[in-house]
């Protein structure tokens, strides 16, 4: 059943309806297009940082420089852009080049280096943040009105992120997914040595992924320049650890092999719309980042809880 | 296969290549490298130095280096370091006596690391995910604690000396490195549990199939995690004589390269901490040597990365595993 397919996604999907009545129920002014715009807005960066993480999760490595690369855009982006919609233009098509290529490293020193892929991101996590701080020491350039409000905007009650993500769905992600490469992608994570030996090649497999990765990532940092109007290079680094989160939460194992996109965008905009209702209901600044770290650290256990049922700790063990 | 494995044996002898060995290597090349540049750098004082600030890092890899052995990583020392620390300074700001404000630090220290054995080993999130997520609680809790202001406080003589004090003119801290190095080369050699922790980082299942619970395994190596970044901590506030919100934002690649470097391999079952301590003393030298040739923050950061993966080109990579 192709239903089948998306029950990993269901904690995440129950999770956010849950949340948006219980927003609603603080805070009823959410219903308005504007608010609603709002909170697409917010969610829809960490959403594509997911599915970067995601398409490298699905090989079985993790991806920890996903929020350098984030802001490594961020910063390419709003410091060349200009005024000039052409250069403009060009400027994007640059950063996803760029953002691409830095997943392309990544996927190279992980495949045909064959360094475990959680020092080699942590290792390039540095050097992109790096990067990103010589193009841009302090935050600040420029981001033309047309283009924020190209991706931010709103139709109604239908954001404009919503659906520059929908298109990136429709035209980028599940064209991977139903690709030889998708397939291979996720052949390799379900079984390194079966997919070897049925004729995949793993560190090929490997290097698009990661790519794909980086792709997913650039387009994340170029909807967080709509969104912010302005560079940071240091602004991602919270993205690295919640995309991971709203992967683990959107059902997919971290082993590899499992996992849709529906979850983890569910889980992504969960997490991000999770602080808006702790701003909503009165928190004090200074328990948010307290309460958001706290909630993640119970997603994670509560996601894995469902291992500690198994009779043979045995089998908990080899997973 | 057998071939090339038997021919290069004989060329090079099988020592030479373990990362062990490796790591004391180039630990003396890039001194003499740095020697050569600037004959400063041979020099006492300079030595001294470097020996100071590897300790600090060479006692957050006693602990990382028992959790790397077990095949987990701990990314939740930065803001455990800086917590503890600050416990520490409130506490004896507010009159409590120094060793009772220490004890209150170390205990902190390894609380935090039980709690990141309690998601690794029984809801048995992966530990890379689950300390980086505890990392972050603890950035919450120390934000809450200090509400975004870190105490100011006259140390007690006894913390200023555990990070900047001078004996025999021999830095403290490098006594309380030694004094590490001796008790994690003791437990990793020359006990079960150590025994334990090498035989967890190869096969989880078979440890469990004969007769132990890895997961109090997990439970010590953690704890002992939590306890050096804790150590680390109070020794760091004596050294910049104030503890401060950004004082472990250094410490949560640099350790984990440190025990890479010095021949650990990142999933476990192999490696050991007479490697980290060269491992540790590279890093610094490196560092040192970025600041002295005035490469900006930015540009340290790219150079520093970038070496790591040069280094684990050289000696980190997985055999393929075509069977």
């Amino acid at each position: 059943m192709i239903i089948e397919r998306y029950y990993s996604s269901l904690t995440a999907m129950i999770g956010l309806i849950l949340l948006v009545i219980l927003f609603v129920y603080i805070q009823p002014l959410i219903l308005s297009p504007f608010g609603v715009t709002m909170s697409a807005n917010q969610g829809t960066t960490l959403a594509l940082a997911a599915l970067a993480q995601l398409v490298v999760v699905l090989t079985g490595g993790v991806d920890l420089s996903v929020g350098a690369m984030v802001g490594l855009t961020n910063a390419i982006a709003a410091t060349y852009m200009g005024s000039d919609p052409a250069i403009s233009i060009a400027v994007l098509i640059g950063t996803l080049a760029a953002g691409t290529l830095a997943g392309f490293l990544n996927g190279m020193v992980v495949a045909y280096g064959r360094i475990q892929p959680i020092i080699v991101t942590l290792a390039t996590l540095y050097i992109y943040t790096g990067i990103g701080l010589v193009i841009r020491p302090q935050p600040g350039g420029f981001v033309p009105n047309w283009f924020a409000n190209a991706l931010t905007g709103s139709w109604g009650y239908l954001p404009y992120a919503l659906v520059f993500l929908l298109v990136l769905v429709l035209l980028a992600w599940v064209p991977l997914m139903r690709s030889r490469l998708g397939r291979a992608i996720n052949a390799v994570g379900d079984n390194r040595n079966g997919a070897r030996v049925s004729g995949i090649s793993v560190a090929r497999t490997e290097l698009w992924a990661y790519t794909a990765g980086g792709f997913f990532a650039a387009c994340a940092g170029i909807f967080l320049t709509a969104q912010t109007t302005s560079g940071d290079a240091t602004i991602g680094t919270s993205y690295t650890l919640n995309s991971v989160a709203a992967v683990v939460f959107g059902g997919a194992m971290l082993s590899g092999g499992r996992g849709v996109a529906l979850g983890p965008i569910c889980a992504a905009y969960f997490l991000s719309l999770l602080i808006s209702v702790l701003f909503a209901s009165g928190v004090s600044p200074f328990y948010q980042n307290l309460l958001q770290g706290g909630v993640l650290v119970i997603v994670l256990a509560a996601a894995n809880a469902w291992r500690l049922r198994t009779r043979h700790w045995l089998n908990v063990m080899s997973n | 296969m057998n071939n090339t494995s038997i021919s290069r044996r004989s060329v090079i002898p099988p020592w030479l290549l373990q990362g062990v060995t490796i790591s004391y290597i180039l630990l003396i090349v890039l001194f003499a490298i740095a020697a050569m540049i600037n004959p400063h750098y041979a020099s006492w004082d300079n030595i001294r130095n470097l020996l100071q600030i590897g300790a600090f890092i060479g006692v957050i890899a006693v602990g990382q280096t028992l959790v790397i052995i077990t095949g987990q990583i701990d990314l939740s020392v930065p803001w455990n370091l800086t917590f503890s620390a600050i416990l520490m300074a409130t506490l004896i700001s507010h009159g409590t006596s120094t060793p009772v404000a220490i004890a209150a630090a170390l205990a902190s220290g390894t609380l935090v690391g039980m709690f990141n054995s309690i998601g690794t080993a029984i809801f048995r999130i992966h530990s890379l995910v689950w300390t980086l997520g505890v990392n972050a609680v603890m950035q919450g809790a120390t934000l809450v604690y200090t509400h975004a202001q870190p105490p100011k406080v006259d140390l007690p003589p006894i913390v200023r000396a555990l990070g900047a004090g001078d004996l025999w003119g021999i830095p403290v801290p490098l006594f309380v490195w030694i004094l590490a190095a001796i008790f994690a080369l003791i437990l990793l050699h020359c006990t079960r549990f150590g025994r334990y922790l090498y035989a967890i980082g190869n096969n989880e299942s078979v440890l469990f199939l004969s007769g132990t619970d890895s997961r109090k395994i997990y439970l010590g190596a953690f704890a002992i995690s939590g306890f050096c970044a804790a150590l680390a901590g109070i020794m760091l506030t004596g050294y910049s004589s104030q503890p401060y919100l950004g004082m472990g934002s250094d410490y949560l690649l640099i350790p984990v390269a440190a025990v890479i470097i010095g021949g650990t391999n990142i999933m476990g079952g192999s490696g050991g901490y007479i490697g980290s301590i060269s491992g540790a003393l590279i890093v610094v030298l490196l560092q040192s040597v970025l600041s002295t040739i005035q490469i900006q923050e930015a540009g340290k950061d790219i150079v520093f990365g970038t070496i790591i993966i040069l280094l684990l080109l050289l000696y980190g990579r997985q055999k393929l595993s075509s069977h």
